[in-house]
This record gives C-alpha cells, sequence and structure tokens, in this order.
C-alpha cells in the first residue's frame, strides 16, 4: 500500500498540503488545536470538498462508491455522539465490515444500544466500526480520547497490530504528545493548515511546550505561542 | 416475516374498507352495487392506501435526515405549505383542475421544506426543529387563510373547509390518480434511499466517508416528500400525525434502522389511515367526520407522551 496526497487545500484551512504513508507505518498526526489535523482527515477522508489529489494505489478513495470505499478508507471522527441510537452490532455493521476484536472487548457490548453506553465503551465500539472493514488506510482522530490509561495502550497495540497484517497503514491526529512519540513510526506537526515539521524537534517553537525532567511544561519566555 | 404478516393485515383492512359495510351491497342491485364499490368505496381505499404510506415513508426518511424521530411531514410544516400551495393556485390564480392543484401543493411542499432546512439547519436539535416547524405552519396556515379571504368566490372558506381538514370521500378514481401515482412513485425511490439513510445515522462525516454524497441525499429526500405529500394534500387536504407515529412503530421492526423502517412504515401508514378511513364511515355518530380530525385525535395525545419521553437522546 502506498498513500501518496498532494496540494490538498480547503479555504481557510488547508494550505497545499501532501503527505505520503507506506504500508506498514502508524503516522502521528499533531498539532495545536485549529492547525487543521482533523482537516487533513477530512480531505483524505473524502469529506468536504478539498481541492488536491489523492493516490491509493492508483486509486482516489474519493471517487470509490460506498461498495467500496470502506475497503480503501475508513474514518473515525473525534465526537463520540452518535446522532441515531443504534445497537452497537447494528452500527459496526453499518460500517460496511464485520469481524471481531477481542481487545476491544466487544462481546458485553454488542447487543446494547450505543446511547445506553458510557463514553469509552462508545468508543471502543465505534473505533470497532472503523477498524472492522480492514481498510488499507485508517484515519483516526483522537482515538484515545475517553479512554481509561489501560484501554489506550490497548487501542494502540490493536492499531498497529492490524496494519501490520496485510499492506495497510494508519494516519492518527492525537494530542497527547507522549501517546504521538511512543506508538508512531512517524510524527508529523501541522499548524495553521500546513505541515511544519517532521519528528518532535520543532515541538517547543510550534506548541508552546517542552520536556522538562521528562514532563511537558509551558516555555518559558515572554510570548511562547502568539495568540490567536 | 412480520413484514409479510403487515402486508396481510394491510390487504385484510383494504378490503373490509372496500366491502364494509356489506349488508349495503347485497340490498341493492348488482349494478349499483358494482358502481358504489368503483365509484365511491375504491376511490377512497385507494387514496386512504397511497395517502396514509406516503405519510410513512416520507415521515421514517425525514425522521433519518434530520436524526430525530420528532420529525414528520406535519410537524416540519410541509403539509401546511402543500395546503397554502393548493388554496393559493385554485382560489387566487383559478386553477382549480387536479394537475394545477398537485403543482401548486408540490411547490407549496418544497418550500416549507427548503425554508426549514434553512431556519433549523440539517443537524437541529428536537426544539429548534419544532419550533421552526411550528413557525412554518403556523405562516403557513396564515397565508392560506389570508388566500381564502381574498379569493373572488365568497363561498371560499365553506368550499375549502372539508378539504383542508382532510377528506377522502368524493374523488372520482381519476382524481384519485392524481395522488396515488406520485404517491407511488415517491415510496417506490425513497425506499432505494434505505441504505444510504440507515449509514447517515452513523452521523453526516461517517455518512461521506462512506461515500454517501449526503448533499444530494438530502436533495432527494426533501424532493421526494414534497412530492408525495403535495400531490396527496392536494386531493385529499392535509392528515397529520400518520407521519409521526407509523415511522416510530416500524422501528421497532427494524431494530431501529431509519432506512430500513421505510417499508413497515409505509404499510403501518396505510393501515392506520384506511383503520381510521373505516373509524369515520362506521362510527354512529350520524354525521361524517373529517378523517384529519381522527388522526389527531389518536396522534396528538400520542405526540405529547413522546415528547415527555424523549430523554433517549444523545447529549442533546
Amino acid at each position: 500500500m502506498m498513500l501518496r496526497a498532494s496540494a490538498l487545500s480547503l479555504p481557510g484551512r488547508l494550505f497545499d498540503v501532501s503527505i505520503a504513508i507506506a504500508a506498514g507505518e502508524l503516522v502521528c498526526l499533531v498539532g495545536p488545536n485549529g492547525s487543521g489535523k482533523t482537516s487533513l482527515l477530512h480531505a483524505l477522508a473524502g469529506i468536504g470538498e478539498a481541492g488536491g489529489t489523492i493516490d491509493l494505489d492508483g486509486i482516489d478513495p474519493r471517487k470509490a462508491g460506498p461498495a467500496r470505499r470502506p475497503r480503501l478508507v475508513t474514518y473515525l471522527p473525534a465526537t463520540r455522539d452518535v446522532p441515531w441510537p443504534l445497537v452497537a452490532r447494528d452500527l459496526i455493521a453499518l460500517g460496511g465490515g464485520e469481524g471481531d476484536f477481542p481487545a476491544l472487548d466487544l462481546e458485553p457490548l454488542l447487543d446494547r444500544r450505543m446511547d445506553r453506553l458510557s463514553t469509552g465503551e462508545r468508543s471502543r465500539v465505534l473505533i470497532a466500526r472503523a477498524l472492522a472493514p480492514r481498510p488499507r488506510l485508517l484515519l483516526l482522530d483522537e482515538p484515545t480520547a475517553n479512554l481509561d490509561p489501560l484501554w489506550q495502550i490497548r487501542l494502540m497495540e490493536l492499531v498497529r497490530t492490524e496494519i501490520s497484517q496485510g499492506s495497510r497503514a494508519a494516519l492518527v491526529a492525537i494530542h497527547d504528545l507522549d501517546a504521538a512519540e511512543r506508538y508512531a513510526d512517524r510524527v508529523i506537526v501541522m499548524s495553521e493548515g500546513r505541515i511544519a515539521a517532521e519528528g518532535m524537534d520543532q515541538v517547543p517553537a510550534i506548541f508552546g511546550v517542552e520536556r522538562v525532567d521528562g514532563r511537558w511544561e509551558a516555555v518559558k519566555r515572554a510570548n511562547p505561542r502568539s495568540s490567536r | 416475516m412480520r413484514t409479510a404478516l403487515l402486508f396481510l393485515a394491510l390487504a385484510l383492512a383494504f378490503a373490509a374498507a372496500i366491502l364494509l359495510p356489506f349488508g349495503l351491497l347485497g340490498a341493492v342491485d348488482p349494478d349499483l352495487a358494482w358502481s358504489l364499490v368503483v365509484e365511491l368505496r375504491l376511490p377512497r381505499a385507494l387514496l386512504a392506501l397511497a395517502y396514509g404510506a406516503t405519510l410513512g415513508a416520507s415521515g421514517a426518511a425525514v425522521q433519518a435526515l434530520f436524526a430525530n424521530p420528532l420529525a414528520s411531514p406535519d410537524l416540519t410544516g410541509t403539509t401546511s405549505g402543500a395546503a397554502l400551495g393548493a388554496v393559493v393556485t385554485a382560489y387566487l390564480f383559478g386553477f382549480a383542475a387536479p394537475l394545477a392543484l398537485s403543482i401548486g401543493s408540490v411547490a407549496g411542499a418544497l418550500g416549507a421544506l427548503a425554508l426549514l432546512l434553512a431556519l433549523a439547519g440539517p443537524k437541529a436539535e428536537t426544539a429548534t426543529l419544532l419550533l421552526s416547524g411550528l413557525a412554518i405552519s403556523a405562516l403557513a396556515g396564515a397565508l392560506t387563510t389570508l388566500a381564502l379571504a381574498l379569493a373572488p368566490s365568497p363561498f371560499a372558506f365553506y368550499d375549502a373547509y372539508d378539504w383542508l381538514m382532510g377528506s377522502l370521500i368524493d374523488r372520482s378514481l381519476d382524481q384519485a390518480a392524481f395522488a396515488v401515482l406520485p404517491a407511488l412513485a415517491t415510496i417506490a425511490l425513497l425506499l432505494r434511499l434505505g441504505p444510504a439513510l440507515d449509514r447517515l445515522s452513523l452521523g453526516e462525516e461517517v455518512a461521506q466517508s462512506l461515500g454517501h454524497d449526503v448533499g444530494r441525499l438530502r436533495l432527494q429526500v426533501i424532493c421526494l416528500t414534497a412530492l408525495g405529500v403535495g400531490a396527496c394534500v392536494a386531493i385529499c387536504g392535509a392528515i397529520g400525525f400518520v407521519g409521526l407515529i407509523a415511522p416510530i412503530f416500524a422501528r421497532r421492526m427494524t431494530r431501529g434502522h431509519p432506512g430500513r423502517a421505510i417499508l413497515p412504515a409505509a404499510i403501518i401508514g396505510a393501515l392506520l389511515l384506511i383503520l381510521a378511513d373505516l373509524a369515520v364511515r362506521l362510527a354512529p355518530l350520524g354525521r361524517t367526520l373529517p378523517i384529519g380530525v381522527v388522526t389527531a385525535l389518536i396522534g396528538a395525545p400520542f405526540f405529547l407522551w413522546l415528547v415527555a419521553h424523549m430523554r433517549w437522546r444523545l447529549g442533546r
């Protein structure tokens, strides 16, 4: 699998972003609020009208219809609200795939309605929905949000296991810099709708935080981060 | 299986609507009995079937579209808009032919739905949706009254009253066809949108990421609802609550899937309206009740109960 996207742009949100991801890669996308992480995931998932070219193994997934699309790309939004209270099992099936993920321990949840689950339980079901079609490219927006520490570790390890099977990859937007560093093969830093850097070196300049004795602290200087 | 049972119940109700009261058919000579069935009872039963099914199917589709179980053709102001369109066409412009009425009515329904979308937005909260629908209904109702008051004919109010309250009576088979054919086309086309509407229940963004064109889906549901409801209102007037109730029962048969519920909602809607019309005909009141009054008497308490039990909404 190989993803090459170039000149992705969405007025006011995303400016000429190009990104390449190879098979087996878990790429984490970090950046301050409003830096364009979600917009980039949306552009790649075919949500909205972003300009630019996307080439996933010679296919533009945006041109694939509902029958083929879930095998190419799936997208997990950051919200854990579901607009309609389906039973968990049905929600996963509607995503276009099936399959059990023992690591998510879904069995006790499958026959319950989404609105009767806790936020963390809903997260696990929604993640299973995105994983179940076994897409070539997984686009996950804050997958570890609302999960307790153990579930966060299990989830990221599951994503790692999933993409190592077959020719697949994942692009994960995440705020937790430690998690990004720990799980990613590569970290991409976004800022103001552009890709600002690869790797963690630019984090203090872009985020205004730096690691002090193993903890993230606000950078101590006159104007650490321009106010928006 | 349960859909088959529903179909059976519908067939029985339809047969009852044609044959009851049975004694009357035997008491008159065969020619008269035949024309009684073909000219009076058949158009009436067909209209009840088509109108009820349209309300059920479009109610299910509109509820799926707005992700809200209280969105229905009447509560969104669609039926009021359709009635306004028909009244303006008939009494102000003076075109009383069924086709002209249908066109005016469909245009009115389309206008009401477009206004609702502009006012409340596609993902409206329940309160916003209901208040916008209420405002549109009130506006359309006031304009309907105004149009009747300004109409050249001094009898406009009296003429229009029976029709406005919803009536299946005294329509010929030819007139009925102007409602029945668009209604059946609407239902058939809405059924094809079922899978996409089910996917929409995962959220608009997810539906888009699964390859559905949500903007086009929204346009299709709105145009089809306007077509079906508009055509029925033009011939039979505004009938409330069937489009609200039928989908809610239908979804109990589809594990809550809003798109898959379109077919059972159509059958339940048809069944409800045929039974309501039978009640109107067989009630020993000595006079005819408008059918819209019957559906409102059953539907309004149900609606109140529903509003009181709306706590199942997520995060709203």
